[in-house]
Formats: structure tokens, sequence, C-alpha cells
């Protein structure tokens, strides 16, 4: 009798389970056909309008912080792909000064690592460091969890998304997650030519090739970077003192090794490098068209200098551009809600 | 509302009506031989991918990781698994790089735990934060997975015959004295001193038993 009802408990658990799950309006993540496939394990964070709409909250939400005052856009601002533009480093609760660039958001299915120095090894755990640094948003997992689960509107937003009113913190990570994998940037000049929608001009047709010669190796297409961590020849800053990736790994062979970024919409994510020392891109040119700092591990398509006429780095640069994907940087979904 | 309250009511129900509780999968925590002079604040850990292999050579893996807190949790349940007839039983102390490679998960893995690192993703899989006589507070926070800094390790207890394993008991002196043997004062990141405390968890953490009931 006991075994009875419990079976027909369970069944009754279930079918309300599935209700539950009927509600959610999926999303299915869509992406070039001819791109590799994303690396974001989306089986354990399925996509949903519902999920997206949190995580788009909580991108935009300074209460988070530990003053209030500072949300993850602060930083990461839609219509600069996401990064912090014309800051070397950027500033968190009380004026405090991060110690690298902002990186851009861009395409994040399809990173592994996460940080200057891949600190970080999954898209749902990167907002941890953010939210709890003490030189960002100053934060504290307690306390945002009370917070939002104190909150009628995220209540409800929570619940829908996740069937759960009480906001725990993996719900919250996974929300985050969502809206983030809406940063998907293939709607460029260079896309479209590549598409047959457009056509480049003479001077980014010189420019491409340049690129493919001189660039690609490292920022390969079409996410343009190989997503490793390479060293590219620049002095260690005297003050930040950053030996980059060894940190991570112990490696002596990782010493002053960065993430390659990505060269999607880089017309708008100055200023350039780990710590933001280069204000554009004619000064990110002139560094590898001159001699680099030497170390045992420079990258081997670096050692020499890249050797190009001043017409050259203009033309290169005007491909370059035809990475920026305004309808990206844009997209409204992406910008503060404003409802 | 409505749909999840009674979704709750459901579910406890049903726990209730088949977890009904199981002694024969239950390891007791116990800890040991506490110099008088400390007061422990923190003895927590993350036991994980339990493998038992029994006398009839039949072996049963468990992949899920259980957070174990030696001060404030006295008994750790392996999911109804038999500890009778057992030849040996092994575990990880920590949380493996293919398990933080899934993204975010709940329960004992929530990051609100207070065993995950926010700034180098990886969880603190072994905690040990004591107060010493100045009222000084020590900590041991032992983690890393990637390749050097690996401190993520199998301990494996044989079973002798006649005997079943009845618990686990974290010897407080035993890691004192090791982690005094090494100059090791104190840990909170990755790196060369937590790989080595990983390498002798056998030493501090120690099987209990009970005589064999056939």
């Amino acid at each position: 009798m006991k075994l009875r009802i419990s079976i027909l408990l369970l069944i009754l658990s279930l079918v309300l389970m599935s209700l539950d799950k009927v509600s959610k309006n999926t999303v299915t993540f869509e992406y070039p056909k001819d791109w590799p496939k994303p690396t974001y394990t989306f089986k354990n964070n399925p996509l949903t309008e519902e999920g997206i709409m949190l995580g788009r909250k909580l991108f935009y939400d300074p209460k988070l912080s530990k003053d209030g005052m500072i949300s993850c856009a602060s930083c990461h601002l839609s219509f600069t792909s996401f990064t912090h533009v014309d800051h070397k480093l950027s500033h968190g609760v009380k004026d405090r000064i991060g110690r690298r660039n902002t990186g851009a958001l861009i395409n994040l299915a399809w990173q592994k690592d996460f940080m200057w120095d891949g600190s970080i090894n999954h898209l749902d755990f990167q907002p941890l460091a953010p939210l709890t640094s003490e030189v960002e948003m100053g934060g504290n997992l307690d306390n945002i969890q009370k917070y939002l689960s104190s909150d009628d509107t995220y209540k409800s937003l929570f619940f829908n998304a996740f069937g759960d009113s009480i906001a725990n913190t993996p719900n919250m990570l996974k929300a985050f997650s969502q809206f983030m994998l809406q940063f998907n940037s293939f709607n460029s000049k260079y896309d479209k030519v590549k598409r047959g929608e457009m056509s480049f001009s003479e001077s980014e047709i010189k420019g491409y090739q340049l690129f493919q010669t001189h660039c690609n190796s490292c920022h390969t297409e079409p996410l343009f970077t190989n997503n490793q961590f390479m060293n590219n020849g620049l002095t260690v800053d005297t003050t930040l003192q950053d030996m980059g990736r060894i940190k991570v790994t112990g490696l002596k062979s990782d010493s002053l090794k960065f993430k390659v970024p990505t060269l999607r919409n880089i017309e708008v994510t100055y200023p350039y490098m780990h710590d933001g020392r280069f204000k554009n891109l004619p000064m990110v040119l002139l560094h590898y068209s001159q001699e680099k700092h030497q170390t045992f591990n420079i990258a081997k398509e670096l050692k020499e200098p890249i050797v190009m006429t001043e017409g050259e780095k203009r033309s290169l640069i005007h491909f370059l551009k035809t990475l920026t994907d305004k309808e990206f940087l844009y997209n409204q979904d992406l910008s503060f809600p404003r409802n | 509302m409505l749909q999840k309250t009674l979704f709750f009511i459901l579910c406890v129900i049903n726990v209730h009506c088949f977890a009904q509780s199981n002694d024969a999968d239950s390891l007791s925590l116990k800890i040991e031989n506490t110099p008088q002079n400390i007061q422990i604040d923190q003895l927590k850990a993350y036991l994980g991918k339990f493998t038992l292999n029994y006398e009839n050579n039949e072996s049963i893996q468990l992949q899920e990781y259980k957070l174990v807190d030696w001060k404030n949790q006295t008994t750790l349940h392996l999911n109804k698994l038999s500890l009778q007839n057992l030849k040996f039983i092994s575990f990880l102390v920590g949380v493996d790089s293919s398990q933080t490679l899934q993204g975010v998960m709940e329960g004992d893995l929530d990051p609100i735990k207070g065993m995950f690192w926010t700034w180098q993703t990886g969880y603190i899989n072994f905690k040990f934060d004591y107060y010493n006589e100045q009222e000084t507070k020590k900590s041991f926070h032992i983690g890393g997975y990637r390749k050097m800094h690996n401190s993520v390790y199998r301990v494996t207890i044989d079973i002798p015959q006649g005997k079943k394993l009845k618990g686990l008991s974290f010897d407080v002196q035993a890691f004192l004295e090791f982690v005094k043997s090494k100059n090791i004062t104190s840990i909170m990141s990755p790196g060369e001193k937590a790989v080595l405390i990983s390498q002798h968890y056998n030493y501090f953490i120690n099987p209990i038993w009970n005589e064999a009931t056939h």
C-alpha cells in the first residue's frame, strides 16, 4: 500500500515538474554554420527566454555590489562590446582600481578560459570573481542571495526561469551565463562579405591579406582568437608587476603569457593589451612592427619585427574596422532593461 | 506559487516514504587528538567519486561529491550502498577538473558553501581553520586542480578481513605535526605546499573500525 501511494505521489510530482518545464520558452543557440561547435555546457543550463531575462536584470543591477553603485555593466558597456572603453584599468566600489584592462565579452560560448590569465575555467563561474572582488563589486554571496530572495521582482523572475523563487547561487550564475551567451557577434562587414552580402574596399582587401599573413595564426578566424595564451613581447609594467598565466599554472613556460583576445569589434574596445597600455590601433601596430621585449617564450611569430609600410598599416586598420558589428553593439535586447 | 507548494509537499512526503534511515551505508565522522590549546573553527573536505570494492570483486563507483564537515556533521551517508563485505574503499579528497568543467552545480557543490575560490576557479578541497593560544586564526585551505598544482588526491583504505569500516576520523595532532615538520604555517592558494599536504591525507584521515557482522 505504502509503495503504491509513493509511486502515485512520484508520478504526480513528475507531472508537476513537467508542467513547470512546459511553462518555459526554450531558446535555441544559433550561430553561423561554418563556425566550430561551441564549448559551453548547454546541457547543464538550457537557454530559456526567462533565464535570459533574469540574467539581463542581474547584469545591470548595481545592488549586487557592496555599496549598491557598481553593476557588471559599469565596466562592461554593451555599445563597446561589453568592455570599459577609454579605461586602462577599471574602477570598482569606493573607486578602487583593478589590475587589468576589462576584457570585451564576445562569443563566450566558444571560450574555454576566462580572464587575461585564464584563471576561470567556465563561464558559469566567471561572475563570482567580479561580484566578490574587493576592487570590483566587493559583494558577498550570502548577502546577494538574501537580497535576491527578498525582492519580489527577482522572486518572480527566478520562479519563471527555474521554478523556484528562492534565489540560490547556482541559478543566479546560470542566469548570468544565459544572458552572456547572447553576446554573439557575427554580423560585421567581414561576416557579410564572407556571406556574399557585401564586398570589401580595395584597402580592406589589402588589409585582409596582411592580416592573413601576419595576424591570423593567433587571431584565428572566424573567432579571431586561437583561445591560447601567448607572450607577445610586452615589457613588464613596473607598477603592476603582472606576470600573467604563470600565476595560474605555475609553469615557467607560461611566464608573461596572456590570453589572445578576439579582434572582433576591436575598433571600439580601446585601450588595448592586458593593462590597457596602448591607446589606439596605430600604437598596437607600432608595437608589433618594432623590436619587442625578447624572452625565451616570446611567440615564434613575433621574434622578428613585422615589417609594414605606413600605407599597409592603414589598410590593416581598415580591415580590422570591418570586424565592427553594429547590430551586436546596438542590440536593444542586450542593453539596459528598461521594462 | 500553489504549484510550487504542492510540489514541495509531495517531495517531502516522497522523501519521507523512501528515505528510511539506512545505517548500512553510514560512516561516522570523528575528530581525534585535538590539542587543548587550539580551538577548531572549520574542518571540512570534499570527498567524492567513491569506489567500493567488495569481497566478491563487485565494484561500485559513485560520481558525486559530498561536502563533509567534521565539526558539525556526525555521519556521512553513501547513497544506501552497503559497507558490508568490503575489500577496499577509495575516494577523492577534492573536486577534480572534469567536474568544474561542467559549470555550476547545486547542493554540496554550490559555491555559496564557502568552499570555492572565486578569483581562480576551483573548489577548496580541504579546509582546516583554527585559533591558536594567542587567538590568531590559522588557515590551511588546500585547493588546485591544474597539472602542476593538482591537490585532488585519492585516498584508499584497505579493509582487513573480519573488520568493517565504521567511520572516518581526522587526527588533528598528526596534521599539525606534519605541517610543522614541513614549515608550513598557512595555505590560502594552490601551489607546492597544498600538493604536499594533499599527498599525505592518509596520515590524517584514518579509518574507524568495527568488528564485521556477517
